[in-house]
């Protein structure tokens, strides 16, 4: 759960999304002195480098004194003014909306008046409910989950601008094939009594939260956390910060049963509902924050400043948080390991950041080279790249899924 | 970076829980000092966190997409997400859950239940019985056609145009501006293989498209801009031909 992912453009103060779009047109990000920075530090991506290393620069470039000030704190410039009034309101329309909206701008202005402020924000998960590639949780069975729910083995501790697609329509034809199937399948018989067993369950849970009679205040121990995860398990992580989290995240945990629900009414009760939902958001917090300080490497967007390298030797896992008996005040972690003799393509520099920030494992070369010799093979076989693609990393699917697809310009 | 002291505001929200047997529909007042670029929803948040934890309202995304939002500002059916409160030089701002949904409490009101039984009532599904062959290359759809389909298709649900609507009010089962533009929706999309006539089945009465009063506040209110008015008037002309 530690994977999380960082959009670079979402509007100051209101947060709103500004879509990759802006910048994947052409937009540019300007600093205070209205300079075009990006091209200082990824002299060749600029403002295309992954949301991840755009998100950190910004960050960067504003402890470096170039941000802009503001009542909300510093923030960035995004231009887009340079795409033309045109582009804008055809492409960009809903941008633009948002700007004028909200921030009473017209980004096809030209000059400064058009700028949009913008600074990093929490945008995806990349964890979820551990699945098979079913879709099917690894150990409940029946209970499927696909798109940001789900961790599918889809993403990996990144994720690419555009794989909405990928997570919705493929995930859901995948899985939703593979679900329907599971309930032909199965049939379930539930006896009432077990039903009413998990209804009562909830039913004194409630009752419980309504009698609690303590001093603590749901509303703040939720703003409280929300500072918490903004300043010490955000874009830029350390051992210190993140340790400093997960005790005072544990604190708030306990804190929870010290409220005082003001109406004890059990429906239409909006500090009930809060009360509710407040620990469970803690302990998806604390899977981020313990998750976090225990990964000591920087792999996609988790970045510690104290182990910058990628830890492919020691680190090339998952992490598995789980919540063993409901009253304990943090998660057990266990960790999934990855098999790369079973990869077709195993872990190694792809030209992503800087040089020499991984440190490898010894058994991705071998990897490599077995892929390199039976790929070199099969092609000298003559065979296609399905057939390879079988050899190397054989998968189910469901249906006719597995049928080579038509291409434009097929014969 | 001291953020100056705003001006103070008022904010006039309707409370009414219908569950109760002796809650009875009343205002209550409070006061908030302004903060720059604050929306109805940051100061709805700031009133139920901090002066009155029983408010009920409904936000999911406070990006103007879920369409949750809706409510009657100073009698104007909007988006509370996307009001600043910078627009309201008076500074006060009275609050209404929205009409011809069922109230859940306070300003949250149940559109989901409403636009659900819209759906299944305009069949808002792609009719077809055309069987696909997912190997094989997609038939090719003109760009200007899927760009029409698109622009009906950015309806969020909000039901603002339900609550803006004269005809609503005298017409119960009135199927809504949203409802009519569900079936220009489909009506567009050359995947729905459906005929004038299956719609005049759907909508063709005085609870469809021949009992709009064409008072248009739908398209004034309506907060993606979605071309109500023509759209409406498109298919009454359809399907007034038909008889």
């Amino acid at each position: 759960m530690e994977a999380v992912q960082f959009h670079p453009t979402p509007i100051v103060p209101s947060g709103i999304l500004l879509t990759e779009g802006c910048r994947g047109d052409g937009g540019i990000l300007r600093d205070v002195d209205g300079h075009r920075f990006m091209p200082d530090y990824e002299p060749e991506k600029k403002e295309l480098a992954s949301r991840d290393v755009v998100s950190r620069r910004m960050i960067e470039h504003i402890r470096n004194g170039k941000g802009v000030p503001s009542p909300y704190g510093y923030h960035i410039w995004l231009d887009i003014s340079i795409l033309g009034r045109e582009h804008i309101e055809k492409n960009l329309r809903d941008v633009q909306e948002i700007c004028m909206i909200f921030n009473g701008i017209d980004p096809a202005t030209e000059g400064p008046k058009g700028w949009a402020p913008v600074l990093p924000m929490q945008h995806y998960s990349m964890g979820g409910i551990r699945t098979k590639p079913t879709g099917e949780s690894q150990n409940l069975s029946g209970l499927f989950a696909c798109g940001e729910a789900a961790c599918w083995d889809m993403h990996g501790f990144n994720r690419l601008g555009g794989n909405s697609v990928s997570e919705t329509v493929v995930a859901g034809m995948i899985i939703g094939n593979y679900f329907a199937d599971y309930c032909l399948n199965n049939d379930v018989t539930i006896p009432t009594k077990t039903i009413q067993k998990f209804v009562d369950a909830q039913d004194s849970y409630l009752d419980e939260i309504l009698a609690y009679n303590g001093s603590e205040d749901i509303f703040k121990i939720k703003n409280r956390m929300k500072e918490l995860m903004d300043e010490k398990v955000g874009i830029f992580r350390d051992g210190v910060n993140l340790a400093a989290a997960v005790e005072e995240l544990k604190e708030l945990l306990q804190k929870t049963k010290n409220i005082n629900v003001k109406s004890k009414v059990r429906a239409g009760n909006p500090e009930l509902e809060e009360a509710y939902r407040v620990p469970r958001m803690l302990k998806v917090a604390l899977c981020v924050a313990k998750g976090a300080r225990e990964r000591t490497e920087s792999r996609g967007a988790h970045y510690r400043e104290d182990f910058l390298k990628r830890d492919d030797a020691n680190w090339l896992n998952r992490t598995l948080t789980s919540w063993a008996n409901p009253s304990d005040l943090e998660p057990t972690i266990t960790y999934e390991a990855l098999d790369i003799m079973t990869m077709e393509m195993p872990p190694a520099f792809r030209g992503y950041g800087a040089k020499g920030m991984i440190i490898e494992h010894d058994i991705s070369e071998k990897r490599q080279q077995e892929v390199d010799t039976l790929t070199e093979k099969l092609q000298a076989e003559g065979k296609d790249r399905h057939e390879i693609q079988h050899a190397l990393m054989p998968f189910d699917l469901p249906m006719n899924y597995k049928e080579k697809n038509e291409r434009a310009g097929d014969k | 970076m001291s953020t100056p002291k705003g001006r103070e505001i008022i904010i006039s929200a309707l409370k009414f829980n219908p569950r109760s047997a002796v809650s009875k529909p009343h205002f209550v007042d409070y006061k908030l000092e302004e903060t720059p670029g604050m929306t109805l929803f940051i100061a709805l948040t700031k009133i139920r966190e901090e002066y009155d934890a029983d408010l009920s309202f409904d936000f999911v995304c406070r990006a103007g997409i879920c369409g949750s939002c809706g409510m009657v500002v100073n009698g104007k059916p909007a988006l509370a997400c996307r009001t600043l409160i910078a627009n309201y030089p008076e500074g006060k701002l009275t609050l209404m859950p929205m009409p011809a949904f069922e109230l859940i409490k306070d300003l949250s009101v149940n559109t989901g239940k409403w636009m659900d039984a819209m759906s299944k009532r305009v069949e808002s599904w792609i009719h077809t019985n055309a069987v696909h062959d997912i190997s094989k290359l997609e038939e090719k759809i003109d760009p200007d056609i899927a760009d029409q389909t698109f622009e009906l298709d950015r309806c969020i649900e909000c039901g603002i145009c339900v609550a803006s609507c004269g005809t609503k009010l005298m017409r119960p089962d009135f199927v809504g501006p949203v409802g009519l533009n569900r079936v220009a929706r489909f009506e567009v999309d050359p995947h729905d293989n459906r005929t004038a006539e299956d719609y005049y089945e759907l909508i063709g009465d005085d609870d469809g498209i021949f009992g709009c009063m064409s008072l248009l506040a739908c398209e004034d209110h309506c907060p993606k801009h979605l071309p109500l008015q023509n759209k409406i008037a498109y298919l009454r002309r359809q399907l007034v031909a038909l008889r």
